[in-house]
């Protein structure tokens, strides 16, 4: 399975933040969608997730030879800002989930089972998630759409906001379920990038581009990158 | 001084300019004209200027004809034979009196007073104070021309008529210096209009207002007068204590905590009303599933928004028939208020849509539910939303239907006056015709959301689309109100019309819901 984007552009107004962008994920490997701030990395997503409407070109899945339209169920993803309702416990929320799901789940866990696996505190379970921290609210999301084991993940700027403990964790739990899924993870902040993931994609000029991680030690690597984001301030 | 009014009309303009922003947006026809930095474009911070002008400007003396022309006018028709000066003067006086506790801009919660004092830093006693000052300087400002107008036509001598608005704007001071005494006792900030007392005193005086001409009777000119000018002297005094209050960076910071969280959250949820509505206690449970728990817990941790706004509107028809049935047990008159309520029974239908929950129950559900649930995908899927909007269709035409059987049971207790077959036959159609309408105007609600989407996390302005849907519903019930459609029709239709327009609805929604119900950016 591969994720392919054809001529993808976006326009707000005149201002273009997509222009044309060809490229095609591949399944099993994690990719880091490295931007500056302003760059379009939340934009390419909304996109993708059809939270916008593009200006021009297509976005689909093509599985053996055969291309087809990304459904609601094939995507999850987890914004930069924590999105839950946050009229519910931590608890509700994922039983709630968990019911309206329970057909496509496979080897379905317990609801502390599933707490335990992104280690949310026992006493934090039952409180409103209004209440939760910013961390606690994305390792939620993250859980949830980790669940839902959706064929695209697409995580904007997911592990900026969680200490390093947790963030530790949750690059641990991306590495497990990578197989059988494409992982878009998108990220200003380099060694994130450098450290998790198989494939570095440059997003700047509205334009992706490929950064080859085998040939460069670590260090010429993060320069080669600096670079490429450099020519844009000065472009 | 003027470095605080420049401030404040700045900061006035810059939280309207965002709604006048959106909205321009919206019409294909600027968009294309404007260029494409629009929030820097030159032209168009003049034309926001100059919108916000003629909005500032023109809400000063609309809201001035509507209160005398539409308000005080309308009295005068229910009597034949008070004089003017009377009818105007005790209209004025009941009227102002409601003004004097329901509508005082005095440490009312807005938000780009909140930015002002918390964010820039700007004295709160000088901020305060100009802004109270401003409103008063647009009280006297809009009534002025108008109540010298009415009133020469309606032959009052125009010293009166001069001091009227100086009577209105001193009268604030009243209700300022009371905020003021009971936050100095009890650390509460009371806001105008707010209390269910206030809502009983208001709903009171607006029936002296109504029934004492329809009963032909007058209070002495003099002693409205009177009552009017009074108000001088006495706000004059109470303004004394608002001028010499030393504690307004303090009791804006109450405000601050009593809104709880607002500043942290006004970032992401412009709206701090709904999203504090959340009640903090987890205990409330549900045993249901999927999204009937989804749904119930909703309610359940929203019933200070929902529920009890709806109760309380409930218990204050209920109180105002008893004390029509009182009333009426010892005054007479019985045939000719239900007569005037008979005929008055088509403009309920503003009232029944007004009162309507509607619009807080579905921004409550964008604001504090959908808004973060519509990045989830299984939450977008045609079935799941079809599931869920018949679940809060359910929802919401119960919480709307107990205030409106409420006010249905009291118009139809007045209609039943006479006591006759023919009454009662008469009293059982109203009631069913507000529930009806009730019903009706929920479903219009929820529809209308689900298909328009209306709400925006970053302004308090609504989707054109929905704005214009809106004023077309509004245009027809004011249409339908002139048709004298006998009640049964007009009942029995609003029911099937409602069954058609459900189902019509639930088909449109799960076809589009894909492409209207979602984010927009
Ligand atoms: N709804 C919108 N309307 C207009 N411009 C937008 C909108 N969303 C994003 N932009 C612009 O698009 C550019 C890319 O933004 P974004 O995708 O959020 O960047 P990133 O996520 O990489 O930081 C920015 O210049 C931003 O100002
Ligand atoms: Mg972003």
């Amino acid at each position: 399975m591969r994720l392919v984007i054809e001529g993808l552009t976006k326009n707000f107004d005149k201002k273009e933040v997509l222009r044309g962008i060809n490229f095609s994920f591949e399944e099993g490997k994690i990719y880091g969608l490295l931007g500056r701030n302003g760059a379009g990395k939340t934009t390419f997503f909304n996109c993708v997730n059809k939270d916008m409407p593009v200006t021009g070109g297509t976005i689909s899945f093509e599985e053996d030879g055969m291309k087809k339209e990304l459904e609601p169920d094939d995507i999850g993803y987890v914004l930069s800002v924590p999105t839950v309702p946050e009229f519910l416990t931590g608890r509700e929320f994922l039983k709630f989930f968990l019911e309206i799901n329970k057909d496509r789940i496979e080897n379905l866990k317990t609801i502390d089972e599933y707490f335990d696996s992104v280690s949310i505190l026992e006493e934090d379970r039952d409180k409103l998630l209004k209440d939760y921290s910013h961390g606690m609210k994305n390792k939620l999301q993250m859980l949830v759409n980790i669940i839902a084991n959706p064929k695209l993940l697409l995580l904007d700027e997911p592990l900026t906001t969680l200490d390093v403990v947790v963030a530790e964790e949750m690059k641990q739990i991306l590495r497990d379920i990578k197989p059988g899924r494409i992982t878009i993870f998108s990220t200003h902040i380099m060694d994130l990038a450098v450290d998790l993931c198989d494939e570095i994609v440059l997003l700047h000029h509205g334009e992706l581009e490929v950064v080859d991680k085998e040939n460069l030690d670590d260090k010429g690597f993060k320069e080669r990158i600096i670079a490429a984001l450099k020519e844009e301030q000065d472009a | 001084m003027l470095k605080t009014l420049k401030m404040m009309f700045a900061l006035r303009k810059a939280y309207k300019s965002n709604s006048i922003l959106y909205v321009l947006r919206q019409l294909p026809l600027i968009k294309k004209i404007l260029p494409t930095a629009l929030s820097q474009s030159k032209v168009l911070n003049v034309i926001v200027t100059i919108i916000f002008a003629i909005w500032e400007i023109g809400a000063i003396f609309i809201g001035k004809i509507i209160y005398y022309f539409g308000a005080i006018g309308y009295l005068r028709t229910l009597s034949d034979n008070l004089s003017n000066e009377v009818l105007f003067c005790q209209s004025l006086l009941l009227l102002t009196a409601i003004g004097l506790f329901m509508n005082v801009s005095f440490l009312d919660y807005r938000k780009d007073k909140v930015y002002a004092i918390n964010i820039f830093k700007l004295n709160a006693k000088e901020y305060t104070i100009i802004d109270f000052g401003y409103s008063l300087v647009k009280i006297i400002v809009g009534t002025l021309p108008i109540a010298i107008f009415m009133g020469l036509a309606w032959g009052l001598p125009l010293w009166f008529l001069i001091a009227i608005p100086f009577c209105v704007a001193f009268g604030k001071f009243i209700y300022a210096s009371y905020v003021l005494s009971t936050y100095e006792r009890t650390g509460v900030v009371t806001y105008a209009g707010k209390s269910l007392l206030s809502w009983f005193g208001a709903i009171a005086l607006g029936f002296a207002a109504f029934l004492m001409p329809v009963f032909e009777y007058g209070l002495p000119k003099e002693i409205c007068m009177a009552g009017l000018l009074l108000l001088i002297p006495v706000g004059l005094i109470c303004s004394v204590k608002v001028f010499t209050y030393k504690n307004y960076l303090k009791i804006n910071k109450s405000m601050l905590s009593q809104m709880d969280i607002v500043m942290k959250k006004a970032r992401k949820r412009q709206d701090n009303q709904v999203a504090d509505s959340i009640s903090a206690d987890a205990i409330e449970t549900s045993n249901k599933k999927g999204f009937e728990f989804f749904n119930e817990l909703f309610v359940k941790r929203h019933k200070k928004l929902l529920w009890k706004p709806a109760i309380n509107l409930t218990i204050v028809m209920l109180a105002m028939a008893v004390i029509a049935n009182v009333l009426f047990a010892f005054l007479g008159g019985r045939e000719i208020c239900a007569r005037i309520i008979d005929q008055m029974i088509p403009y309920f239908s503003f009232v029944v849509f007004t009162l309507n929950r509607g619009g807080a129950y579905t921004k409550a559900l964008f604001l504090n539910c959908d808004h973060s649930m519509l990045t989830f995908s299984f939450y977008k899927k045609r079935n799941n939303v079809l599931k869920l909007f018949v679940i809060r269709l359910r929802e919401i035409v119960k919480v709307n239907l107990l205030p409106a059987f409420a006010m249905g049971l009291l118009l139809a207790f007045l209609v039943y006056l006479p006591g006759d077959p023919e009454a009662l036959k008469k009293s059982l159609l109203v009631l069913f015709v507000i529930m009806a309408e009730s019903i009706l105007f929920s479903v219009h609600y929820l529809v209308l959301y689900y298909l328009l989407q209306p709400y925006n996390v970053n302004t308090e302005v609504r989707s054109v689309p929905y704005m214009i849907a809106f004023g077309a519903s509004y245009i027809l019930i004011y249409i339908l109100m002139f048709q004298r459609i006998p009640l049964e029709t007009f009942g029995f239709s609003c029911l099937g019309f409602c069954a058609v327009y459900t189902v019509i609805a639930s088909l449109l929604i799960y076809r589009f819901a894909p492409q209207t119900f979602k984010l927009k950016n």
